[in-house]
């Protein structure tokens, strides 16, 4: 149930949403051009500004951040909306946080016994795991339906790359920086993700709770002589490996929030899995008038990079939604020391040169890192350097 | 005296390879291009790791230790962007005492009309750099066999077939993922990356299957070394009905001559007495009821548009004597690849973009250095991303897209010239030499030209 596009205008300001929509007619339907639009008549779009400027780093337009002053109330108005809490979904509800394969009904059947396993319920969603289903398995297709994932890819590993390096004292100009750290790649889907992360030295647990995408990313690692070694892949949620007491030098979780039934169960569990001294980075869609302009009429409707449906705007979560909900599910649920958000970026799409780059806007797609202290006394694991 | 090339050493210069061995990028072709990406990809610590096989038909050259007196008769004309390739590179300390700088050039055609680009116009001391392509090669060879370089060298080794992966993922499922190259050996070897640098009848091209746009008509050129009246320091490149005839400066004072023509005509030079052919040069640089030029729209408008001393005609120096091993044909077909990339396959230089040697100065290998910087940087990127640096996705973004647009302008631009220079009667006799008017009379127009010769597109 999406706001209609005239409550969205009426937010914006509607000379400047009339002028996005005119030149988003008048040109080649694009991203970019809504990009473009000067963000300060956006007064719904979320920026974390302000603070100081670049890393050193590869990455360009990197925010180090101090943990922010945000609202420790999920949803509150400044915000510019409610983050829908939602109840886990009935145990029966396995399937995707993000994946593709056919709808196979070992698929749900494997995945039911998942979630009642976890013991603390699913965050899974079953209509969102459905539709996700439905795409067909061509997960390693550039051109395919998960195109906009492989243009993306480079973009979100220089991203980790230099959150990594940063939090566990890796030289990022070195070839294979991650190498000896244990990562979980929660909703790998194909493994996309995943074998970037091995290739740059670390050893990779992908889980998704859809089996199309892990025996595809399986089949896909084992043409790989040199990464196979490094890619674990399984049919698991996060909540199955809390329960099962699993730990991780980091927990990545890439365009998988937007899709989960409730995010503060989400965000518990991904911080569960993170070792002291490690972290989690999330990367995900904002909630703003561009990014329901970008992600849901473009991408979906007009470009149908991504089929109708696969988003629904309402579920997306601001930056600073986001960082609340890492501090609180923690500090709360006993698992130590709050996450604290670390290094922010966006990520902008160039309709001109089909690139991703790193940058400043964090109106659309944006990336966060998100730091566990090293709490009593235990540092973070850094395995067989 | 000793003749250049028996001062560069070939010798067999082959690393061992266990039989089926896996690399990461195998290059074929130890040719100028080839060896300055091999040359790059050692040069960056991202890169440096990778497992990179070097191969070409012929052993590997080594820089002799005195520059020989005169060019080995292939030179190139290597523009500015070339040379901080070659720096950054740590090879153009060996070469700059054998590069010959000028800074200037001068393009005529067989009627009035003329232009002249003065490197002084847009604030540089130096135009551009000959040098023998022999030397450059052995500079990077060299570099290539230094302590430090990870680089495994295959000279003389020769691919004779490639299995290339199918362009399907879910096909790449079934049947593997990487390319298996055969040698001529008998033995084979997988790559993640397999890069064609073999020329402008490149095998890899062939066997990617991608199809080239350019004229069948083979184009020939003659090259030589000469001696002249007076030692030339401008690029002189004349435009004769039958292509251009080009004389560069080369170092100590002698001149290098591309001469492009029917092959028929190449050959009829060829036989000439080296004598004879001087005065042929001479005669094919001054000759003609047209020469030397007149600046038809300077006179027009006097001093107006033209600017003093660098738009005056430079007169060609006499030739007075074929040196070195006389005069060589080579045999050029314009030829432009329809693609650059496909999965686990790139092909950089000649092999995706051959011109004839029509063009402010042959572009060829410029491009090409080009290339090799542009595929170099792509693959450390994708190592530093974690990215597969066979794939075609990022092959195309970040190699192919980017280099595809300077080639085809390069190649059209001297497209463009062959179309105004070969036909020899009609309007276009009379708007060419025209044309080369306004160019040398318009300062900005020249300067935009001359920026092009300079730097590439
Ligand atoms: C007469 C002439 C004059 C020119 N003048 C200029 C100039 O002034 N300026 C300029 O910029 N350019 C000039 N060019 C063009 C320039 O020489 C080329 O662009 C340049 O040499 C291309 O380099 P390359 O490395 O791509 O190919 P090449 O130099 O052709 O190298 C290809 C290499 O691949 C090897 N090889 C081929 N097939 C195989 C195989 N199957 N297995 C193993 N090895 C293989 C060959 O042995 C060769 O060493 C001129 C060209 C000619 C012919």
């Amino acid at each position: 149930m999406r706001k209609p596009l005239s409550e969205l205008l009426a937010t914006a300001g509607r000379a400047a949403a009339s002028q996005a929509l005119h030149s988003w007619l008048i040109s080649q339907p694009s991203v970019a051009c809504l990009s473009s639009l000067s963000r300060s008549s956006w007064a719904a779009s979320a920026d974390f500004s302000g603070t100081a400027g670049s890393t050193p780093l590869d990455v360009p337009v990197l925010k180090q951040q101090q943990p922010v002053p945000v609202p420790r109330t999920v949803g509150g108005a400044a915000a510019g909306g409610v983050l829908r809490q939602q109840a886990p979904a009935p145990a029966a509800g396995g399937a995707a946080a993000r994946g593709a394969a056919s709808p196979s009904p070992a698929a749900a059947a494997a995945a039911a016994p998942a979630a009642a396993a976890g013991g603390h319920g699913s965050t899974v969603n079953q209509q969102e795991a459905a539709k996700f289903a439905a795409l067909a398995g061509e997960w390693w297709d550039p051109a395919g339906p998960f195109a906009p994932l492989h243009a993306m890819n480079p973009v979100r590993c220089r991203f980790l790359r230099t959150a990594l390096c940063s939090a566990f004292g890796r030289d990022p100009t070195q070839p294979g920086p991650l190498a000896g750290l244990s990562l979980l790649d929660v909703g790998c889907g194909g493994g996309l993700l995943a074998e970037s992360l091995a290739r740059m030295g670390a050893h990779v647990t992908g889980i998704d709770v859809n089996q199309g995408g892990i025996a595809t990313a399986t089949a896909h690692a084992a043409l790989d002589p040199d990464l196979h070694a490094r890619l674990t892949y399984r049919t698991a949620s996060a909540e199955q490996l809390v329960a099962a007491g699993e730990c991780f030098d980091a927990v990545v979780a890439s365009e998988v929030v937007e899709h989960v039934a409730s995010i503060p169960a989400f965000c518990s569990a991904l911080a569960a899995l993170a070792r002291p001294g490690g972290g989690v980075a999330i990367s995900t869609l904002n909630r703003t008038p561009r990014s329901y302009l970008a992600a849901v009429l473009v991408a979906e409707h007009v470009l149908r990079w991504v089929p109708p449906g696969t988003h629904d705007w309402q579920r997306f979560v601001t930056p600073e939604e986001l960082a609340a909900q890492m501090e609180e599910s923690t500090s709360g649920g006993g698992g130590g020391a709050p996450l604290r958000l670390q290094l922010l970026s966006g990520m902008q799409y160039n309709p001109v040169t089909g690139a991703w780059s790193l940058g400043r806007d964090t109106a659309i797609n944006y990336i966060a890192w998100f730091g566990k202290p090293p709490g009593g006394g235990a540092s973070p694991r850094v395995a067989h350097g | 005296m000793a003749a250049a090339a028996a001062a560069l050493c070939r010798r067999a210069y082959t690393t061992s390879m266990p039989p089926s061995a896996h690399v990461d990028v195998a290059i074929v072709g130890g040719g100028m291009v080839g060896s300055a990406l091999a040359a790059a990809l050692n040069a960056n610590p991202l890169t440096r790791q990778l497992r990179i096989l070097l191969l070409d038909r012929q052993p590997p050259l080594a820089l002799p230790r005195q520059v020989p007196e005169w060019d080995d008769l292939c030179v190139s004309t290597l523009t500015a962007p070339t040379v901080d390739i070659l720096r950054e590179l740590g090879v153009w300390r060996s070469l700059s005492v054998a590069a010959a700088p000028f800074c200037d050039m001068q393009v005529w055609g067989a009627d009035d009309g003329y232009v002249r680009f003065d490197a002084t116009a847009v604030g540089q001391a130096v135009m551009g750099h000959v040098l023998e392509d022999s030397l450059l090669k052995a500079a990077l060879h060299d570099q290539l066999r230094a302590r430090g370089s990870t680089v495994q060298l295959m000279m003389p080794a020769t691919a004779v077939a490639a299995d290339l992966p199918p362009y399907s993922p879910a096909a790449q499922l079934e049947g593997g993922s990487f390319v298996r190259l055969q040698l001529d050996d008998g033995s084979s070897l997988t790559t993640r990356l397999l890069v064609g640098a073999d020329g402008c009848s490149s095998q890899v091209r062939q066997w990617s299957q991608f199809r080239c746009s350019g004229s069948e008509r083979e184009q020939a050129s003659l090259v030589a070394t000469v001696a002249t009246s007076w030692p030339n320091q401008t690029a002189l490149q004349r435009f004769l009905p039958t292509g251009p005839l080009a004389l560069l400066p080369a170092r100590g004072g002698f001149s290098s001559v591309v001469w492009s023509c029917p092959s028929q005509m190449a050959a009829q030079l060829q036989a000439l007495p080296r004598h004879e052919l001087a005065a042929a040069i001479t005669s094919a640089l001054t000759s003609g009821t047209h020469y030397p030029p007149k600046p038809r729209l300077g006179e027009l408008l006097g001093g107006i548009l033209a600017s003093a001393r660098s738009t005056r005609f430079v007169a060609p120096p006499t030739v007075t004597a074929v040196v070195g091993h006389g005069p060589r044909t080579f045999l050029q077909t314009a030829q432009h690849a329809g693609r650059y990339v496909r999965p686990r396959v790139a092909l950089v230089g000649d092999a995706a973009h051959s011109g004839h040697p029509f063009g402010l100065a042959s572009q060829g290998v410029n491009l090409g250095f080009g290339d090799a910087k542009v595929l170099a940087a792509a693959i450390a990127d994708a190592v530093a991303t974690g990215q597969d640096i066979g794939s075609a996705a990022m092959l195309e973004r970040q190699y192919e897209r980017p280099r595809r647009q300077p080639c085809s302008a390069m190649l059209s631009a001297a497209d463009a010239l062959r179309a105004i220079y070969m036909p020899q009667e009609g309007p276009v006799a009379g708007l060419r030499s025209l044309g080369l008017d306004i160019v040398n009379n318009t300062p900005l127009l020249k300067q935009a030209l001359l920026r092009i010769a300079m730097h590439g597109l």
